[in-house]
């Protein structure tokens, strides 16, 4: 698969293939998660209306680290394998785990403020995740500021992958430290600690959010693939009049 | 849910802005993306060369040097 993608203009195909029904999945999903959880849910017995907020902070939240860690590995993928895509696909999930990051911390501010009295603390987990956003901001620069693509990619695989350390330090910070952030609920030995009621709609929009993610950073390639056509093209042209 | 509620307001706030930010991605997504695919249409119809040899092997494409 990874050879068979190899080839540009058949992921290009491949992509246009793809994109509607991704599209289309990750549109009826993600409405279906948000009506469970705006109308259908329930309201939680400490948290109030509150815990609307966790069908945008939670989903939000896991894909911002997973995001980061799909960045990493496809550096890894490039550095190892010289596969001409993996940096382009890593370059075209950066803005969109760069924007689930600042939702995640926009939300969870909104939600500490209710719930702990205050829109921001500086413990480990919330610092983490800023550390997280900055990782973001920096990764986008590097390839905003490098303008050899190739160049470009080396630098910011470079920032992806030791920049991917931060993802398990944000996952256990609840663990290794004493944080105001409650320990995890989801993923946790035992199963989840959530009523079904609450984690449906929570599964519902993890998985709509996903679709999101992924039909963007699909439509983000195939903008960096043409892109790259395109300065090829002008080189050659440059080229051709010089 | 109970709009009335207590904390209603940061509810409707955190969709807010998780609504604009996804938005806002969703614009510049499109947006580049019709600019890019713009200025690849332009470039065909000057005539421009689809890709040096070079950069053809680089990428490891086996897609044919377009006639100018």
């Amino acid at each position: 698969m990874f050879n068979y993608l190899a080839n540009p203009t058949r992921f290009l195909k491949l992509q246009a293939a793809v994109q509607p029904w991704l599209t289309a999945a990750a549109a009826a999903v993600l409405a279906y998660g948000l009506y469970l959880g705006i109308f259908v849910a329930p309201p939680d017995y400490q948290q109030g209306e509150t815990v609307r907020i966790m069908f945008v902070h939670v989903p939000a939240s896991s894909l911002a680290m997973g995001i980061y860690v799909f960045m990493a590995f496809a550096h890894a993928v490039g550095f190892i394998f010289r596969h001409p895509l993996a940096d382009a696909a890593a370059k075209a999930a950066a803005p969109v785990g760069a924007v689930l990051t600042l939702i995640s911390l926009a939300t969870g501010s909104l939600w500490g403020k209710p719930m702990w009295g205050t829109w921001w603390v500086w413990d480990a987990r919330l610092t983490s995740m800023f550390v997280l956003f900055l990782l973001y901001l920096g990764y986008i620069a590097v390839w905003q500021a490098v303008e050899e693509p190739h160049r470009a990619a080396r630098i910011a695989g470079i920032v992806a992958l030791v920049g991917v350390i931060n993802v398990p330090i944000i996952k256990f910070s609840v663990e290794w430290w004493n944080t105001l952030h409650q320990p995890a609920s989801l993923l946790k030995k035992g199963g989840p600690a959530i009523d079904s009621a609450i984690l449906t709609p929570l599964l519902w929009n993890m998985a709509g959010f996903a679709l999101m993610a992924a039909a963007l950073v699909l439509l983000l390639m195939r903008t960096e693939v043409l892109s790259r056509r395109v300065r090829q093209m002008e080189m050659a042209q440059v080229g051709r009049a010089g | 849910m109970d709009f009335a509620a207590r904390h209603a307001g940061f509810v409707i706030a955190s969709y807010a802005v998780a609504f604009v930010l996804v938005g806002g991605l969703i614009a510049a997504t499109l947006i580049r993306y019709r600019a890019v695919r713009r200025r690849l249409e332009e470039l065909e119809r000057l005539g421009a060369p689809r890709r040096r040899k070079a950069d053809a092997t680089a990428t490891g494409e086996n897609t044919e040097e377009q006639p100018a």
